[in-house]
């Protein structure tokens, strides 16, 4: 488990770097952020769809998590 | 050409004025957002009708608070863990929340009845400190017949100053108490449901941690990874699992034999996160994607993959077929049943591990969700959605090795 979260850990460092360097990516003027204003551009991109199906998914399988913090649980079956 | 120079001064500022007057309004908007949501499993499984109502605004320049309520009404019948051919007894006593009026058999059924009710609710305010902090503050309260959650939450969130990258530090604090519905406690791990040794409730704490990162890469694209871990400790058991004994070499269950399993006492989770947004060029439609890799200290791993792709029509209508790909290996103490070689001659419960549960969901499992959702701008500011979703589920080892099930969601939002 610890040398999980460190391998983790490592990849997320790794992840920025890459999206801070790869090669599509470019300066967005604030007036250039049209496009990503919408909604369906947001994460995450419908928040009762997403509710929804981490109250699904929760019950249905043994992993959770990674898109947020809080909320209570449930004892679902 | 000094005319022409004015003109243009004059039009910049006047489309600027209004951006800045439209983007106000927004800010200063409310929203209200309904659902109705209806699962359903196959063979007369579990049904769920859920309800979902939330409200948010701002309150004042720099606070904005959003309140949810939560109904789940829950029926059917779902896997007990025993094996299928344990016998023709009674229930155990209701899978969650009802059911069963207590155990009046030895030998459990593969299947059990419950019907439950849920109630939760929960309170966010969003705190912005300047134009780069905000710090949300959640508050969350749930309850069932047999099962109440309380959880605070706070989560940190900074911008950069060009506004193309976000950091957010998410903690989050949960207690959990989990019993039997009527009696209040629970059935000692690992004893026979004849037997009837109970003990008190079950109440575990749980500390979530989470850290994220979401950038802009081009003016389509955005990213976000997300790093989560989770540490749990405290009662982890199924108040209502159990498993078989089961004669290993006639494959016959064993009278009598039915035994309430037991889990370990605390659990840690990882996780990693990808997720990317993307509107095409020159199509304009939308493709979403993530990637989630999990990992705990049961032995389970899996890795998610979720796709969807907007097909926008006319800026008020999209069509938005999606796949969600999951894929989780087994429990370490999963087991279907648990095996003896004397045909039951002696107590098999002496021979136990520590740790065993037959539920279906801690087993090696591939599921695959697809479905078609659609959406619709109704009126001023109003926007109405639906979605219809089939749940295939394959399970290597257990009693049951499919589950299916359809999802129908249909939800409405308006800002005021």
């Amino acid at each position: 488990m610890y040398k999980i979260s460190i391998i983790l850990i490592c990849l997320l460092t790794s992840a920025c770097s890459t999206l801070n360097n790869i090669s599509v990516s470019e300066d967005v003027k604030p007036w250039q952020k049209d496009i990503l204003a919408q909604q369906s551009m947001q994460f995450p991109q419908d928040k009762m769809y997403s509710f929804t199906d981490d109250h699904i998914f929760f019950s249905k399988e043994a992993s959770t998590g990674g898109s947020g913090v809080g909320g209570g649980g449930c004892g679902c079956n | 050409m000094k005319s022409i120079k004015n003109k243009l001064t004059i039009a910049t500022c006047t489309l600027l004025s209004q951006q800045s007057g439209n983007a106000l309004a927004i800010e200063n908007a409310w929203e209200i957002d309904n659902s109705f949501l209806y699962y359903s499993e196959a063979d007369d499984r579990v049904s769920v009708v859920k309800f979902v109502a939330a409200v948010g605004g701002d309150v004042s320049d720099r606070d904005r608070v959003n309140i949810q309520v939560v109904l789940d009404t829950m029926s059917g019948s779902t896997p007990s863990g025993a094996v299928k051919t344990s016998g023709g007894g009674d229930t155990v006593s209701g899978a969650s929340g009802g059911g069963g009026t207590g155990v009046s058999d030895p030998n459990a059924n593969a299947l059990v009845d419950f019907d439950d009710t849920r109630l939760a609710n929960s309170l966010t305010w969003t705190h912005a400190h300047d134009n780069n902090w905000s710090v949300d503050y959640n508050a969350a309260v749930s309850i069932e017949n047999d099962y109440r959650s309380f959880s605070g939450a706070v989560t940190v969130n900074k911008e950069t100053a060009k506004k193309d990258t976000l950091f957010s530090l998410g903690l989050a604090a949960t207690h959990d108490e989990i019993f039997r519905v009527g009696a209040g406690n629970t059935p000692v791990p690992l004893s026979q449901i004849a037997d009837n040794e109970f003990a008190g409730e079950g109440q575990r704490d749980t500390t979530d941690l989470i850290a994220g990162l979401t950038h802009v890469i081009n003016r389509r694209t955005v990213a976000q990874v997300n790093l989560a871990f989770s540490i749990s400790n405290g009662y982890h058991t199924d108040p209502y699992k159990v498993f078989s004994v089961v004669d290993r070499v006639t494959n016959i269950v064993i009278q009598d034999s039915s035994y309430y399993e037991s889990r370990p006492g605390s659990r840690k989770k990882a996780s990693l996160t990808f997720k990317l947004n993307h509107q095409l060029y020159p199509s304009n439609n939308i493709l979403h994607g993530s990637y989630r890799f999990y990992s705990d200290d049961w032995g389970v791993n899996s890795h998610t993959f979720d796709i969807n792709y907007r097909f926008n029509f006319a800026n008020t209508n999209y069509i938005e077929p999606r796949i969600r790909l999951y894929q989780q290996s087994q429990a370490d103490f999963y087991q279907n049943q648990f095996f003896v070689d004397d045909g039951g001659a002696s107590d098999p419960s002496v021979n136990f591990p520590k740790y065993i549960s037959a539920d279906y969901r801690l087993d090696e499992m591939t599921s695959i969700t697809s479905g078609i959702r659609y959406g619709k701008e109704v009126g001023t500011d109003g926007h109405l959605r639906v979605r219809l979703e089939y749940m295939h589920q394959s399970f290597e080892n257990s009693e049951f090795d499919t589950n299916k099930a359809i999802i129908f969601q249909i939800a409405y939002s308006k800002w005021f």
